[in-house]
C-alpha cells in the first residue's frame, strides 16, 4: 500500500532538489575547468564559462526557491495532515485483531484440509 | 636686559628667562611656597646673584604689567606673531589697521611715529612700565623689523585680549622656544624650577585674571607637553639602546658606555648582529621561469580542484540514487498503518528510520524484544531490508560479531507441537502428530535467490519488505508465546507439565505426550524427516498451536481492556490469573478424561445396578468475571465493548469446564453429579442425592475418584437398593 499521492509528490520534489544540488557540484567543476582553460589562453571558452556560471547561479536560485517551498509545505501540513513520520507517538494498535484473523484463517485451512483428508479416508474406506 | 645678559655671561651662567614662563608658572603652581624659591637661590651660590637679579627684574616687570593693564604680567608679541607665517600675519596687520590701508604704505617712519605717540600716551599714566616696554621694543626691533608692528599691536588692549585667547595654541610650542633661546638645554629644567619658585613667591599677592587661560586648560596642555617629551625621550633611548647593542658585537667598550643598565642586565652583549644582504635583481629569464612555474602551479591546482569536484559529484550522485530508491521503496511499501519513527542505528551510528512491528501497543507485555526494526538498504544487494533492532546486550554482541543474516536467523524461530502416543505394550511413545509451520524462512529463501538469480529477485522486492514485516511479526509472536508458556508452566508442574529446556515444554498425559518446542529453521529435526506422510494427530497438533496463538491474542485483549479500565498500568502479568494458555487446553483435555472416568464409574456403580436409570449430561456455564461485565456494557467505551465481545467469544475455552450429570432413578429420586475443574486441571466432584420427595439427602464434594466410587456405591446400596 503506497503512501498517499501528496507525500509521493513531496518526495519527488525533494529528490529533484537533491539532484539539482548535486548538479551544481558538476557545474562548479565545469566552471573551474573552463576557468583554467581561459587561463591557459583558450579564450574561445569564455562564453561557455559564463554559461556555466549562469547555470550554477540559476540552479542555486531554483534550489533555494524549491527548498523554501517544501519547508513551507511541511510547515503547513504539520498538525493538519497525517504525516508518515511525525512527533505524535503513534501506537501500533489493531495488531491483535490482525493476528486473530490470521489464525482464524489458518484454523479454517486446517479444518478444511483435514476434512478433505477425512473425505479421502472415507472414500478409501467406501472403496474397500 | 642686554646689561643683564652680559652680566650673566660674565658669571658663566646663561640664563634666558622668558617673561611668559614666569606668567605660566604662576598659574601652574599657585600654592608653591616662597621658601622653595629662596632655597634654590641659596643652594647654588654661583647662580644666586643672577637669579636674584632676574627675579627682582621679573618681579618689577610683572607687577608693573599688572598695574598697567590689569590683565597679564607681560605680553611678548614675538611669541604670538614671531612664529606666524607672513601670509597670515599680513592680513592680521591689515585688519588691525582698518579698511583702505595697504601693506605697502606701512613704513618704518610711520611706525616710529606711532611708537613715539604711544610713548607720550603711556608716560602720562605711568613712567615705569613704559621703560620696560621700550627696552623690550628695542630688543625686538633689533631682531626683526616686523616685530615692531607686532609690538604696537600688543600695546593695543583690545588686541591683547585676542592674543590671550590665542595663547593656548602657542603655549604648546613654548618649550621649544625655550630650548631654542637657551644655549644650554640642560639647564632648562633647573631654570624652570627656579622660575616656578619665583613665580610662586608672587602668587599670594596676585589675583588671577579672568580672561586668561583657565587652569584646567593649562594643566591639560602642560600634561600633553610632558607626555610628548617623555615619549620622545623614550623613543630616543630605545633607539640608542638598539644601536648600542648592534655596536656591541664590534666595539664592546663603546657600546657599553651608551647602553642602558636594563639592557646590559638582561641581554648579553654582542648578541645582535646585522649583515648587509645584497639585493640582486632577478634576471629576465629567471623571472619568466618563475612566472611560468607560478602559472603552472595555478593551472594544476585548478585542474585538481576540478577533479575533486567531479569526483564528489559522482560520489554524491551514486549515494543519491541509492537514497532515492530507498525513499521510493519506502513510500511504495510502507503505509500509514505502519509505525515509523526516527532512530539512530547503533551499529553504524547513522540516523535511520525504525519500524515498529511488535505487539506492545496491542496489549503485549513482552519486554525481551520490543519489536523494532531498522529500515535500511542492504549495502551488498541494494535492497531494502529490515534489521531487528534490539537494546539488549546479547543481540548487540551478535550483530557486531556476525553478519546480519545470522542475527535474523537467530530470531527466526517458530513453535512446533508434536504429539506422541504411548504404545501400551512397549511402554514407549511414537510420534503421532506434528504441527506445520505457516512461516516460511525468508532468509534462507532470500539467500538462495540472491546467489542464483539476482535480477529476478528485484521484481519480488515489492513484496519483499512487506513479507519481511509480516515474518517479523510472526516471529515475535512465537517468541512471546514461548516466553509466556514457560511462565505458565512453572505453576503446572504437578499436572505433568515440565520445562525441559529453554525452548521445550513437555506436557504428559496418561497415554499421550505433547511437546511444545521453539525451533529455528535450521534445526536438525526439521531437515531429517522433511514432510513425512500425514499422521493422525497432525490436525490436533495444529489446532493446539492455533489455539495457543489465539489465546495469546486474547491475553493481549484482556491487557488492553485492563489498561482502558484502570489508569494503573500493570507491568507484569499475574501468572495465576492472566496467563491462560496451556491451562484452558490442558484443562479441557483433562476434563474430558475426568468425564470419561466419571462416566465409567457411574456406569459400573449406578447405571448397571439400577435398572431403567438414565443419564443426562450437560455442560454448565461457569461463573466468571465476564458475566458480570455483560451487565453494564452499554455504558462503556465502544473499544471496551468490542474487546469484551472479542474476549467473550473465547469464553467457551477460557472458562473452567463444568459438566453436570443427572441420573434419574425411576421412582427413587435422582443423583446430580457436577464435575468441575476449579483451576482447570484438577477435578472436584459434587454429588447430590435428591430423593423422591424432593428432599436433598446428600450434598458433598469429593476430590478423589476413589471416594466418588465409594460414595456412589453407598448411596445406591443404602438408599436406592434398599427400597427396591
Amino acid at each position: 500500500m503506497p503512501q498517499p499521492e501528496y507525500i509521493q509528490e513531496r518526495l519527488q520534489q525533494l529528490e529533484s532538489i537533491d539532484l539539482t544540488l548535486c548538479k551544481m557540484l558538476q557545474e562548479a567543476s565545469q566552471v573551474v575547468f573552463t576557468f583554467s582553460e581561459l587561463k591557459r589562453g583558450n579564450y574561445q571558452l569564455k562564453p561557455q564559462f559564463q554559461a556555466h556560471i549562469q547555470t550554477f547561479y540559476s540552479d542555486l536560485d531554483s534550489v533555494n526557491e524549491n527548498l523554501r517551498n517544501e519547508i513551507k509545505h511541511l510547515d503547513e501540513n504539520i498538525g493538519t495532515r497525517l504525516l508518515p513520520i511525525n512527533n505524535v507517538n503513534k501506537k501500533a494498535i489493531g495488531l491483535d485483531d490482525d493476528k486473530l484473523l490470521e489464525q482464524i484463517e489458518l484454523l479454517k485451512n486446517v479444518l478444511n484440509v483435514d476434512e478433505n483428508i477425512d473425505i479421502d479416508v472415507d472414500m478409501d474406506a467406501s472403496k474397500e | 636686559m642686554d646689561d643683564q645678559q652680559n652680566a650673566d655671561q660674565k658669571m658663566g651662567i646663561n640664563l634666558a628667562l622668558d617673561p611668559n614662563l614666569i606668567n605660566l608658572t604662576l598659574y601652574n603652581h599657585p600654592t608653591a611656597t616662597p621658601l622653595s624659591g629662596s632655597n634654590t637661590s641659596t643652594t647654588e651660590p654661583t647662580t644666586a646673584p643672577a637669579t636674584t637679579t632676574t627675579v627682582t627684574d621679573a618681579n618689577a616687570l610683572a607687577s608693573s604689567t599688572i598695574v598697567n593693564n590689569g590683565q597679564s604680567m607681560v605680553k611678548n608679541p614675538y611669541e604670538v606673531y614671531g612664529q606666524m607665517p607672513l601670509s597670515q600675519l599680513i592680513p592680521l596687520i591689515l585688519q588691525e589697521r582698518g579698511q583702505g590701508f595697504k601693506f605697502v604704505d606701512l613704513s618704518e617712519e610711520l611706525l616710529a611715529q606711532e611708537i613715539a605717540n604711544d610713548k607720550q600716551r603711556t608716560q602720562l599714566s605711568n613712567t615705569n612700565p613704559q621703560d620696560e616696554h621700550t627696552n623690550d621694543n628695542v630688543n625686538n626691533t633689533e631682531v626683526q623689523p616686523q616685530e615692531q608692528q607686532q609690538e604696537e599691536e600688543s600695546n593695543n588692549p583690545d588686541l591683547m585680549d585676542i592674543d590671550m585667547e590665542n595663547e593656548p595654541e602657542q603655549q604648546s610650542q613654548l618649550p621649544l622656544n625655550d630650548t631654542s633661546l637657551n644655549t644650554i638645554s640642560k639647564e632648562n629644567q633647573n631654570e624652570n624650577s627656579a622660575t616656578e619658585a619665583v613665580g610662586a613667591t608672587q602668587n599670594p599677592t596676585l589675583t588671577i585674571p579672568e580672561t586668561s587661560l583657565t587652569q584646567e586648560q593649562f594643566i591639560k596642555i602642560r600634561k600633553e607637553m610632558v607626555d610628548n617629551i617623555n615619549i620622545a625621550m623614550n623613543e630616543t633611548s630605545l633607539s640608542l639602546d638598539f644601536v648600542s647593542l648592534l655596536l656591541s658585537s664590534v666595539r664592546e667598550n663603546n657600546a657599553n658606555s651608551s647602553m642602558s643598565t636594563f639592557l646590559k642586565k638582561n641581554v648579553p652583549t654582542g648578541t645582535l648582529n646585522s649583515d648587509k644582504v645584497p639585493h640582486v635583481p632577478k634576471q629576465k629569464d629567471e623571472l619568466t621561469q618563475l612566472e611560468i612555474s607560478n602559472r603552472g602551479w595555478k593551472l594544476k591546482s585548478l585542474n585538481d580542484s576540478r577533479l575533486i569536484l567531479k569526483e564528489n559529484y559522482n560520489k554524491l550522485n551514486n549515494s543519491l540514487t541509492i537514497e532515492h530508491s530507498f525513499w521510493k521503496k519506502l513510500s511504495n511499501h510502507i503505509n500509514s498503518n505502519d509505525i515509523i519513527f526516527k532512530l539512530r542505528d547503533k551499529s553504524t551510528g547513522q540516523r535511520s528510520l525504525g519500524i515498529k512491528y511488535g505487539y506492545e501497543d496491542s496489549g503485549s507485555t513482552y519486554k525481551m524484544d520490543r519489536g523494532v526494526a531498522i529500515l535500511r538498504t542492504n549495502p551488498t544487494t541494494g535492497k531494502l531490508e529490515l534489521k531487528p533492532f534490539s537494546t539488549s546486550k546479547n543481540t548487540k554482541m551478535s550483530s557486531s560479531s556476525s553478519s546480519s543474516n545470522d542475527t535474523i536467523k537467530g530470531l527466526e524461530k517458530f513453535i512446533r507441537i508434536r504429539i506422541f502416543t504411548k504404545i501400551e505394550s512397549e511402554d514407549d511413545y511414537i510420534l503421532s502428530g506434528e504441527s506445520f509451520s505457516d512461516i516460511e524462512s525468508r532468509s534462507g529463501n532470500k539467500n538462495a535467490n540472491d546467489y542464483s538469480n539476482n535480477d529476478d529477485s528485484i521484481s519480488d522486492e515489492d513484496e519483499d519488505i512487506r513479507a519481511q514485516i509480516e515474518n517479523l511479526k510472526k516471529f515475535i509472536i512465537e517468541k512471546e508465546l514461548m516466553y509466556q508458556l514457560k511462565k505458565e508452566c512453572s505453576h503446572l508442574l504437578s499436572y505433568g507439565v515440565t520445562v525441559e529446556n529453554e525452548n521445550r515444554i513437555v506436557i504428559e498425559l496418561p497415554n499421550e505426550k505433547f511437546e511444545i518446542e521453539l525451533l529455528s529453521f535450521d534445526d536438525n529435526s526439521l531437515t531429517n524427516h522433511d514432510r513425512d506422510a500425514p499422521k493422525i494427530n497432525d490436525k490436533r497438533a495444529n489446532l493446539i498451536l492455533i489455539t495457543l496463538r489465539m489465546l495469546l491474542v486474547v491475553m493481549f485483549k484482556k491487557n488492553l481492556r485492563n489498561k482502558l479500565l484502570s489508569s494503573k498500568v500493570n507491568k507484569s502479568l499475574n501468572i495465576e490469573k492472566e496467563i491462560l494458555l496451556i491451562r484452558p487446553i490442558l484443562g479441557s483435555i483433562r476434563h474430558s478424561n475426568y468425564k470419561m472416568l466419571l462416566k465409567k464409574i457411574m456406569k459400573s456403580y449406578v447405571l448397571d445396578i439400577v435398572p431403567e436409570s438414565t443419564l443426562e449430561e450437560s455442560t454448565l456455564p461457569s461463573s466468571t468475571e465476564h458475566i458480570q461485565d455483560h451487565g453494564n456494557t452499554h455504558q462503556m467505551d465502544r473499544h471496551i465493548v468490542k474487546l469484551t465481545k472479542d474476549i467473550t467469544a473465547f469464553d467457551h475455552i477460557l472458562n473452567i469446564a463444568k459438566t453436570l450429570f443427572q441420573i434419574s432413578l425411576p421412582n427413587k429420586g435422582r443423583i446430580t453429579i457436577i464435575l468441575e475443574s476449579t483451576n482447570y486441571c484438577n477435578a472436584v466432584v459434587n454429588i447430590k442425592y435428591v430423593s423422591q420427595d424432593n428432599t436433598t439427602t446428600f450434598d458433598s464434594n469429593f476430590a478423589e475418584f476413589k471416594e466418588v466410587e465409594e460414595f456412589l456405591h453407598f448411596i445406591i446400596s443404602e438408599y436406592v437398593k434398599e427400597r427396591n
